[in-house]
């Protein structure tokens, strides 16, 4: 490291704590003035023997604490290499020089998983549905075609929660280490829009090594760093390709699609299905638009040209929609009773499968769903099978009860068609306790107490030892800044217990 | 007089179906037949034909019907009406320029200039224009008219220029006045779009900056005023067109020709603000020039433009606006970002529009929080639109049309797939994607896809027969194969058609690639699987001995991969060769020192070589690392008994319900009371009364699979406990959550409850399994303790009854039969006793207490052969760890 470097850094440390409070919101404005200091920072944590990385881990993390939006940011621009830095060390088994990488992430950790007022966060967001009208739609303009599918009318605004509550976490374990680090990256993506490019880069390396290391593309990407597996889980590269998809479409061309394909390898061979399907899903969508212009002219901006709204579907060409139209100018057509209008609507059938029942071709197969239910009927056949029994005129109605002709003749095509995908798992409620039990594992613990008092068990005392193995310098500052808000009662982040433990 | 006669009636019929929804253009048409009147002096001969016939072509020229304007225009001929001005070739040139340009709609794309020369329609409609303007014969609005159809053909011609020129001849307040007819509006979008264009070309010419940028503003605001135009144009369209003919579109097929095909001015017009905008890099005014537009209420023509609208606003939240930066979409865009991207505030308070279109009213509607809720929002609205306009017919002149409207709605589907995963919703995915496979026939995309969501959403059968359908489609994907089985081996317990999944991809050799060692992990596993359900010992030999090679094979072709040697390790110990099963489990320890697993299977093994103390050391290691994981602390809790006693491991088992209680019940922890302080009998009845669902939220689709398969008991047993548990308990609707956390609840109860046994506190023990019975009333474990209970109680009768109902859901159960047998025995009836101690052992022929109960059950009726059982039960409880091998979950 640069002697010129670590002037930046020592003068960074010492200036913020003789700060007064009242000039914090200024001196945040001020840091991306530094240029010298970001990238002698990075130095700082990729190397990781460096003296002064405990200080910088500590002013991060002052940063963190402080509350201002723009210092909050600006150690979160770290946090992919933070990541990289804990992981790789980890991986190498060396634990004694990330303790304060760990301490810094956790402190992160249990700051972002409280609210102000120290309750635990839960993120939630509600299901859009399109049976409720909303600023861009009327539901009565989306015709029936996506709502009486019934499968919208099931999610009419729900309330999910996608994150939370969280525990505060005193140290890593195997067990909660990628939970942490899952949710450290839902709050870097968060706040993605605020991330400058060599942030980005760094998340994307670390994207690729993490998936990479130790498998035989890392020869492939000629990276020489550690070449141990890493555990990753599926939750995690999620969260990694969210990133990545960011910086794809923000600058980062080259480094993200790299980043994304490394880290769809390893989901393909960890068959981890969530991370695979958006990664896919990213993949596809930019094959045809960013990755075809890749000027680098284009950062932060969308590629357009103007392009055709419509794709001209030919008038006779059968779509989804126009199937169903078929079929309801032909309950009409029952309705009147006209026979001109019957034939009319025949034409209209035929049109739909135009190959006809001629004797030297091929019977028109509807190809609508798969090969495992392919269904092959002749046309007139199908058309008996649809006029079947259609009485009621209640064309815009949803089918309600299952006895009146159409819907029953629907019901019949459509189970032919759709493949059933019905799950045999039925999908799990929110767990609730019964006070039995809590109150009746009183009574259990009393009993407890009584064979506890006889013959008292050897203690294990792991977690005494395992809360030391991992302190470090920030329990220096003492205990006075380790209450986020003064008015928490009990569920106070248990960051002091940690922090302070063993002074 | 007859053809008079018929005319007039047509004429009036037309006139009252106009009457009520044309008012604007008919009375437009009255002020300026009288103008006209006035000046040609034929005030006596407006007749009902000039009358009609304008109107029609008005709603021609609205509508962008040019090729019947010419019928229109042979009629007025024929009627010689307009005969001494230039009506009918103004008529005519906007007839032929515009049929010319759909043709042309790529090269305009391309903005690549039409030529004269191989355009004779261009040629011919510029020449009209030429006329009409040197000529000078209309009326000023219709010169106006040709002053701006000039512009196109100036602009279309590449002149930028100049027709930039002809648009600042425009008298574009003409076309702002009110009771305009409704073709001037699309005129006063198109002019406005034509400038904007025109400017927009020939910025690369101007040199200075300043310049430059002025141009740049300038042309902007043109493209937001011909969208509003536009969009109006539309609204109105809608109102003329739809309202007098509802009726009649029944029967004839003015329906479909009113889905008008916009031309590329109108194209253009719609588009080329908010296109501007993000190709200037202007991403937070971009997204909010969308989110106007997709305010704005939908018409017929409008359609397929929202559509492309939708999806380009959605990709734009996704994947460049994150959490933290959103804005909601009534409001401006913050003035971070439009400070960021250089402007001082949003365009449209600069821009007041000449007449705004109809928006939708914001109150009492769902209007997003955050910026998945908008992408996911305007993605099902954009789906409902695509997936209606997909082509499912196959035929070969559709195909085109076909591929476009797949690729249409596959990025639609893309887009919802990055922002549902985003927020966990896999289960309302797949049902989306569900809808996508009418026309996706052989997509491989798509139904890679659906497969990955149900899977992820854990629909595990519909899942497994998606991928099958991939792999037929893809024969050369390994990958496809192993996801299948991947889930009839964790979820499904379909082994068979696991194995025959993995065989698929170990067939493929070298080709599989990396995914060749897994393939021959998945079949070890299959196998390793089938051997601890098969009931026969040559079965189960024959499973053993393929899972072993499996496992093998898969660890010489990738030896870094600890989850086969750790499989390897624990196929070794399954089998008893727990010293040989040292090697791999080193090897995946080495290779993942805090790997779950591997820990406990060296807790196991360490047991079964009756080191202890050891395998305590190591469990509290595993401990340290995986806290919370209550296989691990069954273990512990074994362990200690064997070592200290049960009092010491009721320590642990009241640990164990305690960390239960904070991990999985939300309502505690939002409650501080101190029940204890209730006497027991009361309390019992208490609880049973405040017992109330806590969680209203749903939780999402991710799960926590590691601590899925607690019980290594076949899937038929727990199946058939939960239906009955189902049926017999009326508090079932009750308990919330998936059943595991409700397995595990269960298991502490019983192992407390068999702790006390053994401590001989009956009176606490029965307190125990009766917690457990309120849980899961008909399991097979319940019963079983029920049952020892009974027997430590001396009820032996009701004892064998216990017995009887449990071996009645769980036949094979090792200790039931175990116990049932040597319940008989005591009771005297031996044989009776030892033919169920013969099918225990035959079942179980590793359990050493199965064979011993046998020995003893022998001896009672002096058998010689006894001697040999406790030989066989004393050597095999010489390598018996302290819980079953098969408490590692076996999964891919």
């Amino acid at each position: 490291m640069l002697a010129m470097d670590q002037g930046v850094v020592e003068e960074w440390l010492s200036e913020f704590k003789t700060l007064p409070d009242s000039a914090v919101s200024t001196y945040a404005a001020s840091l991306k003035d530094k240029g010298a200091l970001v990238p002698a920072l990075y130095k700082v944590i990729r190397e990781n023997y460096s003296d002064l990385l405990e200080p910088v881990c500590h002013q991060l993390f002052e940063f963190y604490r402080s509350g201002e939006p723009q210092l909050q940011r600006f150690t979160l621009q770290f946090l992919p290499e933070l990541l990289w830095s804990l992981l790789s060390v980890s991986a190498a088994r060396d634990p004694h020089t990330s303790g304060c990488i760990e301490a810094l992430l956790l402190g992160i950790y249990n700051l972002e998983i409280v609210d102000k007022d120290g309750q635990s966060k839960v993120l939630s967001f509600t299901v859009p549905s399109l049976s409720k009208p909303s600023v861009y739609h009327e539901p009565s303009a989306i015709g029936s075609m996506a709502l009486t599918e019934g499968a919208l009318a099931n999610h009419g605004l729900s309330r999910v929660v996608y994150s939370g509550p969280h525990l505060q976490r005193e140290t890593f374990t195997a067990q909660n280490r990628f939970e942490v680090l899952t949710f450290l990256l839902l709050c870097y993506n968060a706040a993605l829009s605020y991330m400058t490019s060599t942030s980005l880069q760094s998340l994307c390396q670390l994207s690729s090594r993490v998936c990479i290391c130790g498998y035989p593309r890392q020869q492939m990407r000629r990276y020489k760093g550690i070449n141990a597996r890493l555990t990753v889980t599926s939750e995690f590269l999620v969260q990694l390709i969210t990133g990545i998809h960011y910086a794809l479409c923000n600058g980062e061309v080259e480094l993200g699609s790299k980043a994304l394909d490394d880290v769809l390898y390893r989901s393909q061979l960890e068959l981890f299905p969530e991370a695979l399907l958006v990664g896919n899903a990213i993949k596809s969508s930019l094959h045809g638009a960013a990755l075809k212009s890749n000027n680098k002219e284009g950062a932060r901006s969308i590629q357009v040209e103007i392009t055709p709204t419509s794709s001209r579907i030919s008038r006779n060409a059968v779509t989804s929609l126009s199937i169903r139209g078929h079929r309801w100018k032909r309950h009409d057509a029952v309705d009147l009773g006209s026979p001109d209008e019957l034939m009319d609507i025949s034409e209209v059938d035929e049109g739909v499968w135009p190959g006809g029942v001629g004797p030297d071709m091929t019977p028109p197969t509807i190809t609508i769903s798969n090969s495992v239910t392919t269904l092959n009927l002749g046309a007139k056949a199908m058309k008996k099978c649809r006029l079947g029994g259609r009485t009621s005129k209640d064309k815009d109605k949803e089918p309600g009860p299952l006895t009146t002709g159409r819907a029953a003749s629907e019901n019949t095509e459509l189970s032919v068609k759709r493949l059933t995908l019905t799950s045999s798992q039925s999908v799990p409620k929110a767990g609730a306790l019964t006070s039995l039990t809590r109150t009746a594992s009183a009574v259990f613990s009393r009993s407890f107490e009584q064979v506890a008092s006889g013959n008292a068990p050897p203690a294990s005392n792991h977690t005494a030892s395992e809360v030391g193995r991992y302190s470090c310098s920030l329990q220096e500052e003492g205990m006075g800044y380790l209450s986020p808000t003064p008015n928490h009662t009990q569920r106070s982040p248990s960051i002091s217990v940690h922090f302070g433990s063993d002074l | 007089m007859s053809t008079f006669q018929r005319e007039n009636d047509a004429a009036k019929s037309l006139f009252r179906r106009l009457e009520s929804a044309v008012t604007p253009i008919v009375s437009g048409e009255y002020s300026h037949h009288h103008h006209h009147r006035d000046r040609t002096a034929m005030a006596s001969r407006v007749s009902f034909t000039q009358i009609r016939l304008e109107a029609e072509m008005e709603r021609y020229r609205a509508e962008c019907q040019w090729d019947k304007m010419l019928a229109v225009i042979e009629q007025m001929h024929a009627a010689r009406i307009h005969e001494d001005d230039d009506y009918g070739m103004l008529m005519m040139a906007e007839s032929l320029l515009e049929d010319c340009l759909q043709e042309n709609m790529d090269l305009l794309r391309r903005s690549s200039p039409l030529m004269e020369k191989t355009q004779p329609k261009l040629c011919r409609a510029k020449g009209y224009l030429n006329t009409i303007l040197s000529q000078g014969r209309l009326a000023p609005r219709y010169l106006n008219e040709a002053l701006l159809l000039m512009a196109k053909v100036h602009y279309v011609q590449g002149r930028y220029r100049d027709a930039q020129g002809m648009c600042a001849r425009v008298g574009l307040e003409e076309l702002t006045l009110d009771e305009q007819p409704t073709y001037h509006l699309r005129l006063l979008a198109e002019a406005f779009v034509i400038k904007g264009l025109s400017l927009d070309h020939q910025t690369v010419s101007a040199v200075s900056r300043v310049r430059l940028s002025e141009r740049e503003e300038e042309s902007l605001s043109c493209f937001l005023r011909a969208c509003d135009a536009a969009l109006s144009y539309l609204q109105e369209l809608d109102k003329v067109v739809t309202t007098p003919h509802v009726k009649a579109a029944k029967s004839s097929p003015l329906m479909s020709a009113v889905d008008i095909d916009l031309g590329y001015f109108l194209q253009a017009a719609l588009q080329s603000a908010y296109l501007c905008l993000l190709h200037r890099g202007h991403l937070a005014q971009g997204a909010h020039q969308l989110r106007r537009v997709l305010r704005v209420v939908e018409s017929r023509g409008s359609q397929s433009f929202r559509k492309a609208a939708a999806r380009k606003l959605a990709e734009v939240l996704l994947s460049s606006v994150s959490e933290d930066s959103y804005w909601p979409p009534l409001g401006p865009p913050p003035s971070a970002w439009l400070h960021r991207e250089g402007a001082a505030a949003s365009k449209d308070a600069i821009y007041p529009t000449v007449k705004p279109p109809q928006r939708y009213s914001t109150d009492c509607c769902f209007c997003p929080q955050d910026v998945v809720e908008e992408a996911v929002l305007l993605l099902l609205i954009t789906e409902s639109m695509a997936s209606g306009d997909a082509v499912i017919s196959r035929l070969p002149d559709q195909a085109d049309a076909r591929q476009a409207s797949l690729q249409d709605a596959t990025s639609v589907y893309d887009l919802l797939t990055i922002g549902m995963a985003r927020r966990g919703q896999y289960a309302m995915l797949s049902e989306c994607l569900e809808r996508a496979m009418k026309f996706s026939f052989n997509e491989f995309h798509l139904w890679h896809q659906l497969g990955l969501s149900l899977m992820a959403a854990r629909k595990g059968v519909g899942a497994v027969s998606v991928f099958k359908e991939c792999a037929r489609m893809r024969p050369e994907d390994p990958s496809l194969p192993l996801l299948a089985a991947k889930i009839c081996i964790s979820q499904l317990h379909w082994f068979d058609e696991a194995e025959a999944l993995s065989q698929t991809v170990v067939s493929m050799g070298e080709e599989a690639g990396e995914f060749l060692p897994r393939a021959f992990l998945a079949v070890g596993l299959c196998c390793s699987l089938q051997a601890s359900d098969a009931s026969l010992k040559a079965d189960r030999d024959e499973f053993n001995k393929r899972a072993l090679q499996a496992l093998k094979k898969a660890h010489s072709l990738d030896p870094q991969d600890a989850h086969i040697a750790m499989y390897l390790a624990l196929q070794l110990a399954l089998i008893r060769q727990v010293s040989a099963a040292m090697e791999p489990l080193q090897a995946a320890l080495s290779l993942c020192g805090d790997d779950l697993q591997s820990l406990h299977l060296l807790t196991l093994l360490l047991s079964a070589q009756k080191h202890h103390r050891h395998a305590l050391d190591t469990l509290n290691l595993a401990l340290s690392q995986h806290p919370d994981n209550f296989n691990l602390l069954f273990t512990k809790v074994k362990l200690e008994e064997a070592m200290f006693g049960p009092a010491a491991a009721l320590q642990t088992c009241e640990e164990m319900l305690q960390r239960w209680q904070s991990r999985y019940d939300v309502s505690r922890s939002s409650e501080t009371d101190d029940s204890s302080s209730i006497p027991m009998a009361e309390r019992t009845e208490v609880s049973q009364g405040a017992r109330k669902p806590s969680i209203h939220l749903t939780l999402p689709d991710f799960q926590d699979a590691s601590t899925g398969s607690l019980s290594p008991s076949t899937v038929a047993v727990s199946r058939l406990e939960a239906a009955l548990s189902e049926v017999s308990d009326i508090s079932s609707s009750r308990r919330q959550g998936p059943t595991y956390i409700w397995t595990t609840l269960e298991h502490i109860w019983l192992q407390a409850g068999e702790l006390f046994m053994s401590d001989s506190r009956l009176k606490e023990a029965q307190f125990c399994i009766a917690e457990a019975s309120a849980i899961f009333p008909s399991s097979h474990s319940v019963l079983l303790q029920r049952g020892r209970l009974a027997e430590l109680r001396g009820q032996l009768d009701e004892a064998k009854g216990l017995y009887d109902e449990a071996l009645a859901i769980h036949p094979t159960g090792e200790r039931i039969l175990v116990h049932m047998g040597r319940l008989l025995v005591k009771s005297g009836r031996v044989h009776l006793g030892e033919k169920v101690l013969r099918d225990a052992v035959q079942v179980h022929s590793i359990s050493h207490e199965a064979w011993s109960s046998l020995g003893e059950a022998l001896q009672s009726r002096d058998s010689s052969q006894a001697p040999d059982c406790f030989l066989t039960a004393l050597e095999l409880e010489a390598s018996c760890p302290i819980r079953p091998f098969t408490v590692i979950p076996r999964e891919l």
